[in-house]
């Protein structure tokens, strides 16, 4: 079911209506109908044969809290009767072992399926073992990798006493189940979402036109930009023959570097406003990346919710780890700046190895990872040396044209990266990395095309796109400035407003209709 | 006082307390802008005297005459069969309502029509290979249902555009919504001309019979539903039209086939005889699927077979029943007017047979049999060619000669330079590729013919170089 479609318009209207019609006679039941429709979504939209799988990682998830809480508990209990200090220390690391082993069986219940399903025939597949990655015809459930973590930041959140475990099972798989977020995230933390979920709320507090007004934003992107682009991408890098010319590579890049941000962006407003109709605001994804100043940027602005995951539950617990600490105090002999920030190097190495492989597990994901991971561990312990450029030269950075210097040269780093996510082979990945430089060939560039299959009308019909990409960018460019965007086009008056309102209807209708045969769902559906 | 500046960043914010008569009147507004958008865009931008509204617009003309036969299906069976040529031969009454890129579901809502107006006694489904392998065709569904709205009561044709927003291949789709704007889906060429032109031709009076024969070039009705082309296929351009090039190649889909079997089923119901038909095309077309398409074809005859109805694939018939000449075709799919005034007649012979109880399946090739229909072929109908970069850097042009397994092919390998001058680069030989010397510009022209031949060349084909 595509988010722009008549059964999700249907679907959206039904339970909106129960929502707040429930809502008149009890707000404390509201929640139940998010619950009705976002097991209806699943079963709709996914393969109702792998709601088992989210339901067995709801049920680990929900129970393993619970017997941790109930641990604290009789922990409480022992100590306080025992006899002495050193019993009581007894008590509290033995406590402490059992606690920590439910939480490592939990994890590896909740990561084992996602590894099972997602990464198990691809593993077989490489090293021989399996016809293709797909043979085993494993059922991969909608959206895993994101209820995956979604559940896993509850655990163990929980597990470090953040809040108090959900007693009731339906509200915790309302929490891991809200529709919204199953297609293709974001990973939403318990703190934020829980209590929104389960408090009522009334259709008059709902920001109805602002979220109007978001679903068609990210339409025009998911449509006018997304999938125009995507058949045309496939096209070039469907065949990747050594003479591929340079300049393709480079146009290819550049169209799946504005296809990537619009079906993902795109997708993400799409869901945030349906669900904003609901009054559940949900943690924001993207926030203009391709404005950053540096690829750390960059990760804290694309795909936000992974960022702070892998922050929260991976960089700062490996980072301070007692080898982290360790190998920071050696390294701290060759210099202070080393010895602070080496320990995060390797924690950001080991962060975007792990962002690679949650994007799937064959071998140019994990080069698109540790590429992140290197250029920010780079940046990082190269930071005084380009400190000391920057004063050598007398280079303003806090000027304007600096900034503009920074985001031109992000953007050129995040494009290198896209080689080796879009390029499915990753000897292919560096054998038009090598052709960018070495063989530019300006001059077979329509030639090419016309082999690859991209017809003229294709590029033509991109003047549409163009325009798209000019309307994402005036927006994101005002945002960025601090402009409330969607406030501003709400305060015309509205016989402007419906005359916007008709250009944008007219470019999804069109784009809609021309790339109809090219795009599948979101990109980001499975991860 | 507030500002309007004021005022509007309150509106934005849904901070400030907004009457809900103003908020009503304003959404009714930006509703009535869109609407007036959807229409202006309707009027200039979707096509007038489309195809489909030609075959709905005739159909209802003929609503007082006896109609006993229809034809239902894509272009392929609209350009198959003349309805003139069936009825001298058969003394039956054929209405052709095949329309471009009829996707089967619509073919289902014109036989069902029919049935209800006229009750038909046979129905004559042309397919060709992509009617059950490919489904996206919302363009042509939309304009076959705005086809068939246009002359109806109004709360009718609501309902049947509702049914096509909620039918399985558009609800759960984008479509669903953008065909509110049907502009979308069956627009002349975004140019001013096009639009102008487009504007002008409602304007003017025209009924959509006239306006189809301004808007379709060369496009000649002949009655009854039925119009075509005199074109004839260029097959040295080949390669740009075979159907696996412009729609890939994919199993049939069980969606599909169940489609099929709807339209058989409803046949059955109301004693209708179904004749579903592959209809012709040039051999090369039909080998460039390989052994996929006696695989797929022969799922489809079995179904079809056992729901009934009677299956011919004109494409397999033995050449005394049905031998087409080059000359039939407008390209690699399509039928131009002798060649389906030629395949009519063949066919109304067909029908005789069945008439008089006769068994079809004899007058083809079986499935099973795909080696005798490869060893009947006995012409080269085709040569397509691709180039590569060998390692050393060198171009490759490679050669296929489509033709049958027991024809002997040779190759002959031309530069033409930009002065139209040629040299021959490899001459007459079974190799089918040929290294290009370095440095060359321009074509090369890849001939071919059969062993013993000393024509200059059976098929040729022309291949750009890369540098």
């Amino acid at each position: 079911m595509d988010l722009l479609s008549l059964s999700f318009v249907l679907f959206l209207a039904v339970s909106l209506a129960a929502y707040y019609l429930v809502g008149r006679f009890s707000q404390r039941a509201q929640w139940v109908v998010l619950l009705a429709a976002s097991l209806a979504f699943y079963c709709l939209v996914g393969r109702w044969q792998t709601l088992a799988y989210m339901l067995a990682c709801a049920a680990v998830t929900w129970a393993a809290p619970l017997a941790l809480a109930r641990m604290d508990a009789r922990c409480k209990e022992e100590r306080a009767a025992a006899p002495g200090r050193a019993a009581r220390r007894a008590a509290k690391a033995a406590w402490a072992g059992r606690r920590r082993a439910v939480l490592v069986a939990a994890l590896l219940a909740c990561f084992g399926i996602l590894a099972y399903l997602k990464y198990w025939n691809v593993l077989l597949y490489e090293v021989g073992l399996a016809a293709s990655p797909a043979s085993l015809g494993l059922l991969l459930p909608l959206g895993i990798s994101f209820y995956t973590f979604q559940s896993v930041s509850y655990l163990v959140d929980a597990y470090n006493g953040r809040f108090e475990p959900q007693r009731n099972f339906l509200k915790h798989l309302l929490f891991v189940s809200w529709f919204p977020q199953v297609i293709q995230g974001p990973i939403n933390r318990y703190a934020d979402l829980g209590p929104q979920l389960l408090e009522g709320h009334s259709a008059k507090d709902v920001p109805v036109r602002r979220s109007l007004l978001r679903f068609g934003y990210g339409a025009l992107k998911k449509y006018a930009i997304a999938n125009m682009l995507v058949g045309t991408i496939d096209q070039i890098f469907s065949n990747v023959t050594p003479d591929i010319p340079g300049s393709v590579v480079v146009f290819g890049i550049l169209l799946y570097s504005a296809q990537q941000y619009g079906d993902f962006s795109g997708g993400i407003d799409m869901v945030e406003a349906a669900s904003s109709l609901f009054g559940v605001r949900m943690a924001e994804n993207f926030r203009r990346p391709y404005f950053s100043v540096s690829l750390a940027d960059f990760w804290r602005r694309w795909h936000i919710t992974l960022g702070t995951w892998m922050r929260d539950y991976v960089f700062f617990p490996f980072a301070v780890s007692r080898p982290m600490r360790a190998l920071g105090a050696r390294a701290s002999r060759l210099g202070e700046h080393l010895g602070r920030t080496l320990p995060a190097c390797v924690a950001n190495l080991l962060v975007f190895l792990i962002v690679g492989l949650w994007h799937g597990a064959e071998p140019h994901y994990v080069a698109w990872g540790l590429y992140n991971g290197l250029v920010i561990a780079l940046a990082d312990l190269l930071a005084p040396a380009f400190r000391r450029a920057n004063e050598a030269l007398r280079v303003d950075t806090g000027s304007r044209a600096h900034r503009v210097f920074c985001v031109v040269r992000t953007f050129l780093v995040v494009n290198v990266g896209w080689y080796f996510d879009r390029i499915y082979d990753f000897g292919d990945s560096l054998l038009c990395l090598r052709n960018t430089f070495t063989n530019f060939a300006p001059q077979q560039f329509s030639l090419w095309l016309s082999q690859a299959g991209v017809h003229g009308s294709a590029i033509k019909f991109m003047g549409f796109t163009a325009v798209a990409c000019l309307i994402v960018f005036i927006v994101s460019l005002a945002q960025e400035r601090g402009v409330d965007v969607d406030g501003r086009i709400l305060g015309w008056n509205c016989v402007l407003r419906g005359l916007f309102y008709c250009m944008v209807i007219g470019l999804i209708v069109v784009t809609s209709y021309i790339t109809q045969n090219a795009a599948g769902g979101f990109m980001y559906a499975n991860f | 006082m507030r500002t309007s500046k004021e005022r509007r960043a309150d509106a934005a914010s849904g901070g400030a307390p907004r009457s809900w008569r103003r908020r009503i009147v304003e959404t009714i507004v930006v509703i009535g802008i869109i609407v007036a958008f959807d229409v202006v865009c309707s009027f200039a931008l979707e096509q007038y005297g489309s195809l489909s509204s030609v075959m709905w617009s005739e159909y209802r003309a003929s609503a007082g005459e006896n109609i006993d036969t229809v034809v239902v299906g894509s272009s392929t069976a609209q350009r198959s069969f003349d309805p003139s040529v069936l009825d001298n031969a058969l003394g039956t009454s054929t209405f052709s309502m095949a329309t471009p890129a009829q996707p089967l579901d619509d073919s289902y809502t014109a036989v069902e029509q029919a049935i209800k107006d006229h009750h038909v006694r046979r129905v004559i489904l042309g397919v060709d290979y992509e009617s059950l392998s490919y489904e996206n065709w919302s363009g042509s569904h939309v304009a076959f249902a705005r086809a068939k709205m246009d002359g109806e009561p109004f709360s009718q044709a609501v309902a049947d555009y509702w049914k096509l927003l909620v039918s399985p291949s558009f609800m759960r789709r984008a479509d669903s919504l953008c065909a509110l704007f049907p502009w979308g889906y069956n627009h002349v060429k975004l140019n001013r001309e096009s639009i102008v032109a487009n504007v002008r031709e409602r304007m003017s009076g025209d009924n959509v019979l006239e306006a189809a024969k301004v808007v379709n070039g060369g496009w000649t009705y002949y009655g009854r539903g039925y119009g075509n082309y005199d074109s004839v296929i260029d097959y040295s351009r080949a390669r740009e039209d075979t159907s696996v090039s412009i729609h890939g190649l994919d199993d049939f889909k069980q969606t599909l086939l169940d489609q099929m079997t709807a339209i058989a089923q409803l046949c059955n119901e109301n004693g209708v005889q179904l004749v579903v038909v592959v209809t012709p095309r040039p051999a090369f077309n039909v080998l460039v699927y390989g052994e996929k398409y006696p695989e797929q074809m022969s799922r489809l005859q079995q179904m079809v077979e056992a729901e009934g109805a009677t299956f011919v694939d004109a494409n397999m018939l033995h050449a005394e029943t049905y031998s087409p000449q080059d000359g039939d075709f407008a390209d690699g799919e399509h039928l131009n007017y002798a060649g389906a005034t030629r395949f009519s007649q063949a066919f109304a012979g067909v029908l005789q047979a069945l008439d008089a109880g006769q068994d079809v399946e004899s007058f083809s090739y079986s499935y099973n049999d795909w080696d005798q229909y490869l060893a009947s072929i006995h012409q080269i109908s085709a040569v397509v060619s691709r180039v590569d970069k060998a390692d050393n850097g060198d171009a490759v042009v490679s050669a296929q000669a489509y033709t049958g397994t027991d024809v002997q092919v040779e190759y002959r390998f031309l530069l033409v330079g930009k002065d139209h001058s040629t040299t021959v680069i490899q001459d007459w030989s079974s190799s089918d590729s040929c290294d290009v010397p370095r440095g060359s510009h321009g074509d090369v022209m890849v001939c071919t013919r059969q062993v013993g031949s000393t024509a200059d060349y059976d098929r040729f084909c022309m291949q750009g170089l890369p540098h």
